[in-house]
């Protein structure tokens, strides 16, 4: 479980913080000597450190004094550093001048704070990862390129069609998003009795098409069924922590659908 | 989040910045072939055809672009990607010249508009399409309609530490522009 550990002038602020870290498996110990602070930093190598702007007088000289000794002591922790949210207009702008390092972050004191420092932390514990991997260019190059058809041409996915018939057929969704029928039959806005006699119906085309296009964005991203199932069943952020599954049987599959086309074109979220 | 009123004051009072560089943007090549061709890198349609981010259904034209190349290649793919092999992709890259921007990657510009980045991080696909606007929605419709800023400035929320802008090119007038780089003229595209 990461630990976040905290130099809070009057520790009262930590305790408000707390239980959101904790909703987020992020442990928090805190302490209003610096001396001490510096002592766990090297001993407990915390993931995240928080401070509070009050600590330093609001001297942003001080702050940079201090960030200084965390970095002689762990060149990579990601720092957050709260501030009351009535701070003036250029108060906040010198605070940002020191934003240029790109593991510290400013968070300001308001009724939702703990929020949304839990936010910024599991963001920082992101970046910390990733900053530790190989560049994502690095990866990519590794990674063997597949030369495709242009399916555009042809049938999106012609595991999911029905070879006699042509149509696209329930069953072999089912099998490739492994749900039972029934729930297919959910995401057609359908009678599971009429999927299950004719399930290449020509009526349940228009939807099946829907989910088709969502199985060829998701063969083409994941690159395997597996991963399809993976994402599938996995909760997003993107939509507010549900899984695509689910937002399929609520009949919001146009959703996905659009998900999906913005990440193959690329289009920042 | 300001409500629409509140925006409106507020946007009035923002510095605004300006920015010289290079954006980015990953794209699935059959988008870029046919039936797509000639392809349409700067094609701006998009957003307001199914909503973005910052842009409602039946918005204005918006341009998605990431700062850095590996943003781009980040908003490309799937969080939990485990693809062993995948289809080709483009990175593309455009000269960007942008004097109006609004800047929501500081923090005074976030506590002058009420909002937080995990407000501007949040989702917004799930909203009701005849319901209210998402916070990122509202606030990108008043950005617009306040006809000072051409682009909005803001983190990414698939790779931390990276930031995106959405360009309004409908707003875009010189010598602001954004251009398609490419020596060898595969791709091509200019705004304005």
């Amino acid at each position: 479980m990461p630990l976040v550990l905290m130099l809070d002038d009057k520790k009262k602020i930590a305790g408000r913080i707390r239980p959101d870290l904790r909703s987020a498996h992020i442990n928090l110990t805190s302490t209003d000597e610096e001396e001490t602070f510096l002592d766990r930093l090297a001993k407990n190598r915390p993931d995240v450190v928080f401070m509070t702007y009050r600590s330093f007088g609001f001297q942003v000289k001080h702050l940079k004094a201090f960030l200084t000794r965390i970095r002689h002591a762990n060149p990579s922790v990601p720092a957050l550093l709260l501030v009351s949210g009535n701070r003036s207009l250029k108060n906040w702008r010198a605070l940002e001048s020191i934003r240029g390092e790109k593991l510290f972050d400013v968070v300001r004191c308001e009724a939702s704070f703990a929020r949304e420092m839990t936010f910024r932390t599991e963001r920082l514990l992101e970046l910390a990862r990733s900053s530790q991997d190989p560049e994502p260019a690095n990866r990519s190059k590794e990674s063997s390129v597949q030369e495709q058809q242009n399916v555009l041409l042809k049938h999106l996915v012609p595991q999911l069609h029905n070879t006699e018939t042509g149509r696209i057929d329930a069953g072999k969704v089912s099998e490739m998003f492994a749900v039972p029928l029934n729930h297919v039959a959910e995401m057609l806005n359908a009678k599971t009795a009429t999927v299950h006699k004719t399930p290449d119906a020509p009526a349940l085309q228009e939807k099946l098409g829907q989910l088709e296009h969502i199985a060829a964005g998701l063969l083409d991203l994941a690159g395997s069924q597996e991963g399809l199932r993976m994402w599938l069943n996995a909760p997003n952020q993107d939509l507010d922590r549900k899984t695509p599954l689910e937002l399929l049987k609520e009949g919001r599959a146009e959703v996905v659908e659009n998900l999906l086309e913005d990440v193959l074109l690329g289009q920042p979220g | 989040m300001l409500d629409e009123d509140g925006l409106a004051i507020a946007l009035t009072r923002i510095p605004i910045v300006s920015s010289n560089g290079s954006l980015y943007r990953c794209v699935d090549l059959k988008y870029l072939s046919a039936p797509y061709s000639p392809p349409r890198p700067l094609y701006s349609l998009g957003a307001p055809a199914t909503g973005a981010r910052f842009t409602p259904l039946g918005g204005p034209p918006s341009l998605y672009m990431a700062e850095d190349h590996a943003t781009a290649l980040a908003e490309a793919t799937l969080t939990i990607a485990t693809a062993s092999s995948m289809p080709p992709k483009v990175v593309f890259s455009a000269k960007a010249s942008l004097d109006v921007i609004l800047d929501l990657t500081q923090n005074y510009v976030q506590q002058m508009l009420e909002t937080s980045l995990r407000e501007l991080s949040g989702s917004w696909r799930l909203s009701n399409p005849t319901g209210p606007l998402p916070p990122t929605q509202l606030l990108g419709k008043a950005v617009f309609d306040s006809g000072r800023y051409s682009a909005i400035r803001y983190p990414s929320t698939k790779r931390p530490g990276g930031n995106c802008l959405v360009i309004f090119t409908g707003r875009l007038k010189p010598p602001s522009f954004v251009e398609v780089y490419d020596p060898d003229g595969n791709l091509k595209g200019r705004i304005p």
